[in-house]
């Protein structure tokens, strides 16, 4: 599943005075089997960028491709159905907490493969998978969604994504709201996911996150892409001027080359690869 | 966001937008009034209607109202177009035979008059709902909600809780766009776990609605206990004495715009109550007259209202 993005700009309310552009010619290139992480000040077009991966918006210029789906305005080229991209991409969005309805969990999780023709038997076995893997009990499955936290709902909410067996994840900020335990989790089983082959896109604020799981890095200003790198070329040039903040741990690594150490930058991704690093460094 | 945008206040800075919402809400009561007026004959009804639509189009056409806004929010009435014909033709009625017969199905015959009934009622919900866009375009929650409040101070006399019903609208109106946003976003979610909200028979369109309305009602109730506990947090006494940071003024333009509205509907009451007393060809003919006579004037008056207090 490449993911392209050929000169993209989307406008909301295009010809009102509610006009408001969000995109503007972004052009975009996800490898399969990536993990990308997408960084940048709120309101700088990620969630808007996001949309355009399923087909939840079409672009007002430029196209979109994935796989072999194209969307656009122009009518001869764009794909009419989008049900099967959708299947394909599986989308977590920002509050994905709020998208809960039915009556147990259980039934929560098997709505998507349900929707998509999955058998009612098939739909219960990769759902009771799915929520095992977001570290849900087996106690709760029948429990009402709503008499769940704030966080576990988040959890159900992306098992109900990932029993629909996406080959592309895409997860707008899904550890906001989560305790530290919780974040780490999560994000080790995304990296499992990405790890079985499927290209995991997520947004963050966390720039730590971005170092320790990401392998590609976009970083978005002002509706535009202004740098795709790793994370550790990112966070050893100065990223200032795209208003990033640098995780704790290179500023702790660069701090250690200051004071005279040898450590490899490109290395360091969190705490026990700073530990070999520094363990690397002394044997020297 | 984009989608579901009607019934929402457009910020352009026409006329409309400029008048008192106290102006604009007598006027949305006047004009109603005289759109459901009734006649004794369907010609007289259908041209009186049709003066009225234009003046309503007109205002439109002022307001910047986008004419894919207006048929967005006409799109719930086809179900009901459709519901009116048939009621009107089974449904028989004094003096059906006045007009002829249409056709005939299946040895029932169906009257002139069961279709210009439903012509006349479709006209006027159309009407009345361009009415309210209007005003809920080109008037801010805000100000609405000052305007009910100010039509609402008699009922003080009765110790009415005025303020607290104001508030209550202020705040329902306030959170229409965004329980809409919500929708959206909820849409988009359900959208991406495959459900087609578009297409699909009507149980999977059942099905749809209810993977919306539930997360949507359960986060309206979360909202409103958020709400009620940061109303408190600031001390909100809903007995309290309040001032206004923004007042509407009644201005000359009011005062003419409301005139100029008031004559119209005084010049529908007339016609009817003439029409209703004889019923003549000439009479017709003469509240034909009349009835133009009355909105051409007042548009000269319109006219050179605006021209004049330019040059001033």
């Amino acid at each position: 599943m490449q993911i392209k993005f050929l000169d993209v700009s989307y406008t909301y309310s295009p010809k009102t005075p509610y006009e408001f552009n969000a995109l503007k010619d972004v052009n975009l290139d996800i490898k399969e089997g990536s993990f990308t992480g997408i960084v940048g000040k709120t309101g700088c077009g990620k969630s808007t960028l996001i949309q355009h991966l399923n087909g939840l918006l079409i672009p007002t210029s430029g196209e979109v491709n994935v796989d072999t789906y194209v969307l656009t305005t122009n009518k001869k080229r764009r794909t009419k159905k989008l049900k099967d991209l959708r299947k394909k991409v599986g989308v977590v969005f920002q509050f994905s907490e709020n998208q809960l309805f039915e009556e147990t969990i259980l039934k929560d999780v098997m709505f998507g493969p349900l929707n998509f023709g999955a058998k009612a038997e098939d739909a219960r076995k990769i759902s009771i998978e799915c929520l095992k893997k977001v570290g849900i009990p087996e106690s709760y499955f029948e429990k009402s969604p709503f008499e769940l936290s704030g966080g576990e709902k988040r959890r159900v909410a992306i098992a109900g994504i990932l029993a629909m067996s996406p080959d592309v994840l895409v997860l707008d900020e899904p550890t906001a709201g989560l305790d530290p335990t919780g974040t780490k989790e999560i994000m080790n089983l995304f990296k499992t996911i990405n790890e079985e082959g499927k290209t995991v896109i997520f947004v963050t604020h966390d720039m730590s996150l971005v170092l320790e799981y990401a392998t590609n890095v976009i970083v978005m200003k002002d509706k535009e892409i202004v740098k795709e790198a790793t994370p550790a070329e990112l966070f050893i040039e100065n990223q200032e001027e795209y208003n990033l903040e640098t995780p704790q741990i290179s500023l702790l690594a660069k701090a250690l080359i200051d004071k005279g150490l040898k450590l490899d930058l490109t290395k360091v991704k969190d705490i026990s690869s700073l530990v070999d690093e520094i363990v690397k460094g002394r044997a020297k | 966001m984009a989608r579901l945008s009607i019934g929402r206040y457009v910020a352009y800075d026409t006329f409309i937008h400029r008048l008192d919402p106290r102006n604009k809400i007598l006027a949305l009561i006047l004009l109603m009034v005289a759109i459901f007026f009734q006649f004794s004959t369907y010609e007289v009804t259908f041209i009186v209607d049709g003066i009225l639509a234009l003046f309503i189009f007109g205002l439109m056409i002022v307001s910047k109202i986008r004419f894919k806004d207006f048929i967005k929010s006409l799109s719930a009435l086809w179900f009901m177009i459709l519901l009116l014909l048939i009621i009107n033709i089974f449904i028989p009625g004094p003096n059906k035979e006045a007009y002829g017969v249409a056709w005939t199905m299946w040895n029932y015959d169906v009257y002139w008059a069961s279709i210009f009934q439903s012509i006349k009622i479709t006209i006027r919900l159309i009407l009345m709902i361009s009415l309210t866009l209007i005003l809920t375009q080109t008037t801010k929650p805000l100000d609405l909600t000052f305007a009910f409040e100010w039509f609402l101070a008699p009922l003080k006399l009765f110790k009415f809780p005025t303020h607290v019903v104001a508030m209550t609208l202020s705040i329902a109106l306030r959170f229409i766009p965004t329980i809409l946003d919500e929708t959206h976003r909820i849409m988009n979610a359900q959208t991406s776990r495959g459900v087609d909200f578009k297409h699909g028979k009507f149980v999977e369109k059942m099905h749809a609605i209810v993977s919306l309305i539930v997360p949507l009602f359960v986060s309206a109730f979360e909202r409103s206990d958020e709400l009620a506990d940061a109303m408190e947090a600031r001390g909100y006494n809903p007995k309290g004495k309040r001032t206004r940071f923004r007042k509407p003024k009644w201005s000359f333009k009011d005062s003419v715009s409301l005139l100029y509205v008031s004559a119209i509907t005084a010049g529908v009451v007339v016609v009817s109550v003439l029409n209703l007393a004889i019923t003549s060809d000439l009479f017709f003919a003469f509240s034909l007259l009349v009835e133009f006579a009355i909105f051409i004037i007042f548009v000269l008056i319109g006219i050179f209202y605006t021209t004049f207090r330019r040059k001033v």
